[in-house]
């Protein structure tokens, strides 16, 4: 058999299918919080993630909100940070506290069988925290140390300058600045976790090899919380983008940071899922176009990558790398040549096939294990879609075909709409 | 507990499957037995850019990514000082496609002098994004010269130096591939939603008729023993001192190694550890400090970095972290504190096992220890640690005599 084996050609290949779903089921409990609980896979294992509809835009001050969140682990009336840390750790869990623009969230990760031991924690201190001066003051201290690092980083600059010209600097794009390291107070920050976080609705979505027993241990601990249904404020302010193009010269720097991009929209749009195919061909896998000229054409960068990065409330395209300094105005004329190629020629079957079998293939596999398949719900839900979006988007995927390809990039990739960034040496 | 088969070639390939039917997907795991350890001192950062080179095309298929992308498929790559581990996931129908493409290029590489030359370029941005272009990126590339003298642990991944890399030649690279890459230097790992039998068939179909090689005897130099301490002191234009310190320790495959792991977890790992307790919350002497071992097939090193507080002279923050060990070895540790880090290290297994690439990619180097069957016996070993053998093993490693340390410092205004 073997001496007749073929090497050069491929085994025979199925489509790639749809993705195997689990979906959630949701109950709310007589305070008003929502549980949406997902069972998958089989390990003893439970995560369950308080999820707070609070975000760095919730305030004037960008950087109370997520410091709220932190501080959380950091004392409550009973218990100091050490003990908070030690409470998770003696069981073995993971306690994690996360902040974005929009939401944060409070996740544990437990075995099992140390459940009713640590669920506790998480009342502990959502409703006992106490935000401690001197906590306080070394947390204010290391991040400001932190942030300091990052700013000697071209990537972190460019990163946080990007979204700046993108938004303008409110809300969205409010750029963050080391003064506001100085600027944060202990008064607001209790302030925001006394208004917004403490007795305050939120979602549980809780995920993993989930028995009834651990089901209705969750109910009874999370029973107790009481809530206010007080409305929630909802600040959205904005600005207009400042766009354009820019350079931000760091001395010594080997490599330049690019970012080049323009505001788009969110899932709510009907271009979305056919714009994922695009930017996917364009720069959204290892065989993208920009990584196929810039990477393992001409060797100038180690990676580079095209996406649209999404919040609640708006979207944006981007571009993003860092490439050898000798080599940076090169590297910006030929992402602007893969672009224009996308406008004035429709792409080839063959490369879209791949990219669709590709993205097909991503999609299983961001639905491996309970947590996974419960970070796939999450994100819908929270943008008030159904169930059946995935099976929408893989259709999407399916049907989209080279001449709307060429179209949305007509459409969305102009070169005079997009805002560029260098950081580093040109 | 991960259930396994393994079934080895008459090539000298060895296979282990793990079946799990909760999922649609496949991994094939493929570990090389050939590391940054195993470069000679004057090509140093071989090994990774031969890693780049294995995507570059090979003998009788032009493009590795692509016809994998066309089933549903991803892959990825890593090296370190030890092996150079490849793997994929697909759809679990199209796994013959990963067979195809895997045996391949453990066949023949392509050898083009394109890719070569090409890879060359990225592996150098890959070098200063990683190494140069990123404050404290060179820390490691100090650390280990200043540890080992005589092991090649002595050089980083990445390689000592960017002419090693921009060096590097077509013959150097078909030398490098007939000595390394073959079925038995290899151990593949196929898990998912496959069985035994199709594995076995495909495994016999694709990788049976790879020539065998005879596996190449590494013959490393053993490192000295460490009689004084070493230090080392540098400036940079860095936002704040960092301190490293480096202390030998044991391989992994030693009945001490996991003294050495919890040894390092009880240190610095999380915040309830005893460095951050004391030098970040109660002293404020340093922004973040940890502790933990690099893992090493040979003797590693247990190491404790952390980021200096401003305003706090480098020498009292080192003398404060003595300060914590001497304590440990003067008072020694409860079992509630040992529970702790025993907990902390079991949950880790169990989550890690949460995924069928991960399973796999453990299984690999547990067979390569010496046997798969390694995964599952880890919390049982670790379980066997007593308070009294992890206090042996601090004051056996915990001397200024086998330590290393690193100053890593902001340059004066």
């Amino acid at each position: 058999m073997n001496s007749t084996l073929n090497r050069a050609i491929a085994p025979q290949a199925k489509q790639v299918g749809n993705p195997k779903m689990v979906i959630p089921e949701s109950i709310q409990l007589a305070n008003g919080i929502k549980i949406h609980f997902l069972s998958a896979g089989n390990q003893e294992v439970t995560k369950l993630e308080l999820h707070f509809h609070i975000g760095a835009r919730s305030h004037s001050h960008p950087l109370v909100p997520g410091m709220a969140v932190y501080m959380l682990k950091e004392g409550t009336s009973s218990f100091n940070a050490t003990q908070i840390a030690e409470w998770a750790d003696n069981y073995g869990a993971f306690l994690e506290t996360e902040s974005g623009k929009d939401y944060s969230s409070v996740s544990l990760y437990s075995l099992n069988r140390f459940l009713p031991e640590v669920i506790p924690v998480l009342a502990e201190m959502l409703n006992n925290s106490v935000i401690p001066s001197g906590e306080f003051e070394v947390n204010r201290s290391n991040k400001k140390q932190k942030f300091l690092v990052g700013l000697e980083k071209v990537g972190f600059v460019a990163s946080q300058r990007f979204q700046e010209l993108i938004f303008g600097e409110k809300g969205y794009g409010i750029p963050v600045k080391t003064s506001h390291y100085d600027s944060l107070n202990r008064e607001d920050v209790n302030q925001f976790y006394t208004e917004r976080l403490r007795n305050q609705p939120f979602e549980l979505f809780v995920s993993g090899f989930l028995s009834d027993e651990v089901k209705s241990l969750i109910i009874k601990e999370f029973s107790q919380f009481s809530i206010c249904n007080s409305e929630l404020l909802t600040e959205t302010k904005s600005s207009t983008m400042i766009g354009g193009t820019h350079f931000i010269e760091k001395e010594n720097a080997m490599q330049s940071a690019i970012r080049i991009g323009r505001p788009l929209f969110t899932r709510r749009h009907s271009d979305y899922f056919d714009m994922k195919v695009l930017l996917t061909i364009l720069g959204g896998y290892f065989g993208s176009r920009l990584m196929s000229n810039i990477r393992e054409d001409k060797g100038y960068t180690y990676g580079i990558g095209a996406g649209l990065a999404l919040m609640k409330d708006a979207g944006y395209f981007y571009i993003s790398t860092e490439v050898g300094a000798t080599v940076c105005a090169d590297s910006l004329n030929e992402i602007y040549k893969e672009i224009e190629l996308l406008r004035n020629e429709p792409v080839e079957k063959e490369e879209l096939e791949l990219v669709k079998s590709y993205m097909l293939g991503s999609l299983i596999k961001s639905f491996e294990g309970p947590f996974d398949c419960m970070d796939r719900f999450k994100t819908i839900y929270l943008d008030g879609f159904k169930e059946d979006y995935y099976l929408q988007y893989a259709d999407a995927i399916r049907s989209v075909s080279p001449g709307r390809i060429k179209n949305l990039a007509e459409q969305w990739l102009q070169r005079e709409d997009f805002t560029e960034l260098v950081v580093g040496k040109m | 507990m991960i259930n396994y088969d393994k079934f080895t070639l008459d090539n000298g390939l060895r296979v282990i499957v793990h079946e799990d039917h909760s999922t649609p997907l496949a991994c094939i795991n493929i570990l090389y037995d050939v590391g940054a350890r195993d470069e000679e001192s004057s090509m140093t950062g071989f090994a990774h850019l031969f890693e780049h080179l294995m995507f570059g095309g090979s003998l009788n298929i032009p493009s590795y990514d692509a016809p994998l992308q066309l089933v549903g498929g991803e892959n990825n790559a890593f090296t370190n000082n030890d092996i150079t581990n490849y793997y994929l996931s697909l759809p679990a129908d199209n796994i013959e496609t990963g067979f195809w493409l895997e045996s391949d290029r453990m066949l023949s590489l392509a050898f083009s002098e394109k890719s070569l030359e090409v890879q060359r370029n990225v592996v150098v941005e890959e070098f200063k994004q990683r190494y140069l272009n990123q404050p404290y990126g060179d820390e490691w590339l100090l650390i280990r010269p200043l540890a080992y003298t005589k092991h090649p642990y002595r050089w980083a991944t990445i390689g000592e130096e960017i002419s090693h890399i921009e060096n590097a030649r077509m013959e150097d690279v078909k030398a490098f591939f007939k000595k390394h890459y073959h079925p038995s230097n290899a151990i593949m790992v196929v898990s998912g939603d496959v069985s035994l039998t199709e594995v076995k068939r495909l495994s016999e179909k694709w990788f049976a008729n790879i020539p065998s090689r005879e596996k190449h005897k590494r013959n490393l130099p053993e490192e000295p023993k460490q009689n004084e301490p070493r230090f080392l002191e540098v400036f940079r234009d860095v936002p704040a001192d960092s301190l490293t310190r480096a202390y030998h320790m044991c391989g992994r495959n030693s009945e001490h190694y996991f003294c050495h792991d919890l040894l390092s977890d009880l240190l610095g790992r999380g915040t309830s550890s005893r460095l951050h307790t004391s030098l970040v919350k109660d002293k404020t002497l340093f922004s973040s400090i940890s502790a933990y071992v690099t893992g090493n097939i040979d003797p590693g090193l247990l190491i404790i970095q952390g980021k200096v507080n401003p305003g706090i002279e480098i020498h009292q923050a080192d003398e404060a972290i003595s300060e914590v060990i001497h304590n440990l070895l003067t008072n020694g540790i409860n079992e509630t504190e040992l529970e702790k880090v025993k907990n902390k290290a079991e949950s880790t297994l169990v989550f890690e096992e949460m995924s069928i690439l991960n399973k796999a990619m453990g299984l690999a180097f547990a067979e390569l220890l010496g046997s798969a069957d390694q995964v599952n016996t880890e919390t049982e070993r670790l379980r066997k640690v007593s308070s009294d053998m992890l206090m042996a093993q601090a004051r056996t490693i915990l001397r200024a005599e086998n330590c290393s340390t690193l100053y890593y410092r902001k340059n004066h205004e």
